[in-house]
């Protein structure tokens, strides 16, 4: 089963238009959602959400069509929004006390240990708190109501590498429970390659490949070559390319690769990073 | 809705303290300066803007969008809104019973029964109009867009009523006496201010229904 199924949605804002013919996130895993800023994936998690409307197509979370009765399905939902949205005034015990009434399911014990794991104080003002501190204390909100899916909106950012190592422990640790899923989004490639099962990449809202994770490194190769020997690749094959001094770094499909080049294995930034060169004209 | 209340609350009792002061001495001024109907019409006013303060709020800290994406609908939004302005109103009006009954312990001279009576409804109808006018704006065009064009509004509001007062030859001092309008007719505008305030909860719906965020 799909905890998230989106067909033909699109969604568009002046000249920016998203276009997901055909996105799923499959229960029990763990989809990281990648791409530049600009590149749609706030507006993805908002129509998931539905914070904003689609033009056309359906979405499915948890089964249900997130048109009715959705606020029954939100109950299952933990949600990190880019901008936790938390009042200023607020402290972490009346956010407690907020919740209480939000969520059917809340367990006070289990926020406030995840008060102490995240180094949260009880008694602060939400104005006081660090970029990190508001993200953990959104994050904390969101593991505390025994939610099944997670969607979270650029949770790690703002965050040093330590806090960021803890963060994706609990969402390892969440995952362990076998229908609880996580969607994930993030500029951060390394937190991504880390833990997600699967990897969408979104370039000015088109999703340019959904793959999982351990198969992505399989599936698309790195060449170097001169500039003689760029002109023998068949254009169409080429994914991406970036020009260095001496050289050219090419991405293609590994079974595309001709035989006179030596493959490299191709890292996720370096798979991103190249695509999106060639979404800028450099090839 | 009761955690959205509970979160409106916990925003007023840190950012509207002065407003809860003003309320206090607005209504106090009011029964011991003779009557004076004025000031707890005043009273009413800050009560029914305790509402837009936590919508402008809301709107700083992004909790407009946070709290839809928790189990909330925006119908859910815009009753607890109604709510907390009416919760509000209800307030100004106990608390002007209260001091009353306390003033009139005291060697002041209180309002009568009759007065007060008055006092309550012109207090009621003016929240009321205040809230089912100018919530709908904030609905459509947000509070910092909304904001301009309630006070504008607002002002013709306030001169209608005044120039309607004069022209009945009555001022605000003379309402509190119950020598302008008889409280029959006041109940009769409380109800029609009802009407057109369970219309305005409909037509904020529609409109934050229809507004993206």
């Amino acid at each position: 089963m799909n905890a998230i199924e989106c067909k033909n949605v699109m969604k568009r804002y002046g000249d920016f238009s998203l276009s997901l013919p055909s996105f799923s996130v499959e229960e029990g895993t763990i989809m990281g959602l990648v791409g530049a800023n600009g590149a749609g994936k706030s507006t993805v998690i908002r129509l998931l959400m539905r914070l904003c409307r689609p033009e056309c197509g359906t979405i499915e979370i948890l089964g249900k069509d997130n048109q009715y009765e959705f606020n029954n399905v939100k109950q299952n939902i933990g949600i990190v929004l880019e901008e936790p949205g938390i009042p200023d005034s607020i402290s972490t015990h009346q956010v407690g006390s907020i919740m209480q009434q939000v969520y059917k399911k809340w367990n006070p014990l289990i926020f406030t240990d995840l008060l102490n794991t995240l180094s949260l104080p009880s008694d602060k003002p939400f104005k006081e708190f660090s970029r990190g501190m508001k993200m953990k204390l959104s994050l904390a909100i969101a593991l505390s109501h025994d939610a099944r899916l997670l969607i979270l909106d650029e949770p790690t950012i703002g965050l040093d590498p330590l806090a960021r190592d803890e963060m994706l422990d609990l969402f390892l640790d969440f995952t362990r429970t076998e229908n609880h899923t996580i969607l994930f989004s993030s500029h951060i490639t390394s937190d991504l390659e880390k833990i997600c099962d699967q990897i969408t990449y979104l370039e000015t809202g088109k999703v340019l490949f959904s793959e999982n994770t351990e198969t992505l490194s399989e599936a698309y190769a790195k060449v170097v070559c001169k500039k003689s020997q760029l002109e023998d690749i068949a254009q169409a094959s080429i994914l991406g390319i970036r020009e260095t001094p001496y050289c050219y770094e090419v991405l293609m499909r590994t079974p595309e690769v001709p035989t006179f080049l030596q493959k490299q294995k191709v890292s996720l930034e370096e798979l991103i990073i190249l695509m999106a060169k060639k979404g800028r004209g450099v090839a | 809705m009761k955690a959205l209340l509970l979160k409106d609350w916990y925003i007023l009792v840190k950012q509207a303290r002065w407003s809860f002061m003003l309320i206090f001495v607005f209504i106090f001024v009011s029964i011991v300066g003779k009557g004076t109907v004025f000031y707890a019409l005043i009273a009413t006013m800050v009560c029914s803007m305790l509402p837009v303060s936590t919508m402008a709020y809301d709107q700083m800290s992004r909790w407009d969008v946070y709290v839809l994406a928790l189990p909330f609908s925006k119908k859910d939004i815009v009753y607890s809104k109604y709510l907390l302005v009416l919760i509000s109103i209800s307030l100004s009006l106990v608390l002007m019973i209260l001091l009353n009954g306390i003033v009139a312990v005291l060697p002041i001279k209180a309002m009568t029964m009759n007065q007060m009576g008055q006092v309550l409804c012109l207090q009621a109808i003016l929240g009321l109009l205040f809230s089912a006018i100018n919530y709908p704006i904030i609905f459509k065009l947000g509070v910092e867009k909304g904001r301009a064009l309630y006070m504008i509004i607002n002002f013709f509001l306030m001169a209608i009523v005044g120039a309607l007062l004069s022209l009945k030859g009555g001022d605000f001092k003379n309402i509190s006496y119950g020598t302008s309008i008889p409280f029959a007719q006041l109940l009769y505008f409380l109800l029609g201010a009802l009407c057109i305030w369970l219309l305005s909860v409909f037509i904020s719906f529609r409109f934050s229904n229809k507004r993206e965020l």
